[in-house]
């Protein structure tokens, strides 16, 4: 059995250290237990390479026992932001599907303060609604006089002088106002009346908002 | 590779960003400290421990589930520091090259600038050394060093990372632990 140098038995201890050597499979068991066998007699006569192998075990037990560095927060944090994530959630919570508004409190509260202020203004609303529906006009002997398109001209007509004559005697009432007397009855319905209309146009606005949003 | 992890490979290939996050808690401790072994560098080790996971999520559709992910992982870290540090490193001159005057050779003398002994015991602990000069070590003998020790991998599977011959591995394991050793003798002879 040749005998190794120092310089070819440190390659063996390296690989006797990484499990390499001995009981490893070289394809050819009697070269590693050769090389075992070797190793060993030289070992037993070599200080200098019984220093080595100790120095060889020492350091893998010290880098075995080195202890992680902590991990700064960012790596996670990093990773996972700029890792697509899973799809985006429907509607934010703070945003009603426009439905509800329907159903919901404003709309309805909205509602409720229209009418309330047509029925205080009812004398002046029921003279529009009086016009409302304009159909063809048939007389005492069963003859159309009128077709719906002329009972619409004719409405629209209709509507045109009452708005006059209301603006002249709303006029008329404001002219003759002495600075002591009460609020004339026509200029309270008017009010009323824009703020019925005031209030159907808020709540139609937040439905159109509302829906816009979705 | 263990049931659980399979499983949550299999899942953030799915798309379970979740599964994929729980992979990063459970490797971020061993990629971390191999890129800081590996550039003696906090910050620069935190990118790129990012950058491995990042590379890892996009390569992950193609990675099979049935191999451990641990190999992989070492794989793509040890390749970005590789490549990092070569394109970092400044031009230097190799030790190993012998130096000649006048067509001579003469004994290379270089300074030991590393702190004395006492020194390091009031500036920083052992692990911090050891790591010091782990990272002092030439990139291709830290590479393996780092593979065998501290990724657990096989001398075939370093030669597979590293696309190098196995005796390429066996040779560069044999000249990194001697350098260590030099390094740090006194921590074991004290």
């Amino acid at each position: 059995m040749a005998h190794l140098t120092c310089d070819q038995a440190e390659i063996l201890l390296n690989l006797r250290l990484d499990g390499q050597l001995d009981g490893a499979d070289w394809g050819r068991a009697d070269l590693g237990r050769a090389d075992a066998a070797r190793l060993d007699a030289h070992l037993a006569a070599c200080p200098a390479c019984q220093a080595v192998w100790a120095e060889l075990e020492a350091l893998n037990t010290t880098l075995a026992a080195l202890p992680d560095a902590p991990v700064p927060p960012v790596v996670l944090s990093g990773v996972l932001a700029r890792v697509p994530g899973p799809a985006p959630a429907p509607a934010p919570a703070n945003v009603r599907p426009w439905w509800r508004w329907l159903l919901g409190g404003g709309l309805a509260l909205e509602a409720a303060i229209a009418a309330l202020l047509l029925w205080l203004n009812w004398p002046l609303a029921s003279s529009f609604a009086q016009g409302l529906v304009p159909t063809a006009v048939i007389d005492a002997a069963g003859r159309q006089v009128t077709d719906g398109i002329g009972a619409w001209a004719s409405w629209l007509g209709a509507q045109a002088a009452l708005v006059q004559a209301q603006w002249q005697a709303f006029s008329a009432q404001v002219s003759s106002l002495a600075p002591a007397s009460p609020a004339p009855e026509l200029v309270v319905q008017a009010i009323i009346l824009l703020a019925a209309v005031l209030a159907v146009w808020v709540a139609g606005n937040r439905v159109l908002a509302t829906i816009s949003i979705q | 590779m263990s049931g659980g992890e399979r499983g949550l490979v299999q899942a953030a290939q799915a798309g379970d960003r979740e599964a994929f996050a729980e992979l990063v808690r459970r490797y971020q401790g061993r990629i971390y400290n191999m890129a800081l072994r590996m550039t003696a560098n906090p910050e620069t080790a935190a990118d790129l421990a990012q950058e491995s996971f990042l590379r890892a999520y996009a390569a992950l559709p193609r990675f099979d589930a049935a191999w451990p992910l641990a190999p992989w992982l070492f794989t793509i870290t040890a390749n970005l520091c590789r490549s990092w540090l070569t394109r970092r490193r400044l031009p230097t001159l190799s030790l190993d090259l012998p130096v000649t005057i006048d067509g001579e050779p003469v004994p290379r003398e270089v300074p030991d600038e590393r702190p004395a002994p006492d020194q390091l015991v009031e500036q920083q602990d052992l692990a911090d050394r050891i790591r010091r000069e782990i990272a002092g070590l030439p990139l291709e003998y830290r590479l393996v060093v780092e593979l065998r020790h501290f990724g657990d991998l096989s001398y075939d599977e370093i030669a597979q990372t590293l696309d190098i011959p196995l005796s390429d591995v066996k040779s560069r394991l044999f000249r990194g632990r001697r350098k260590l050793r030099e390094r740090l003798g006194d921590v074991w002879h004290t």
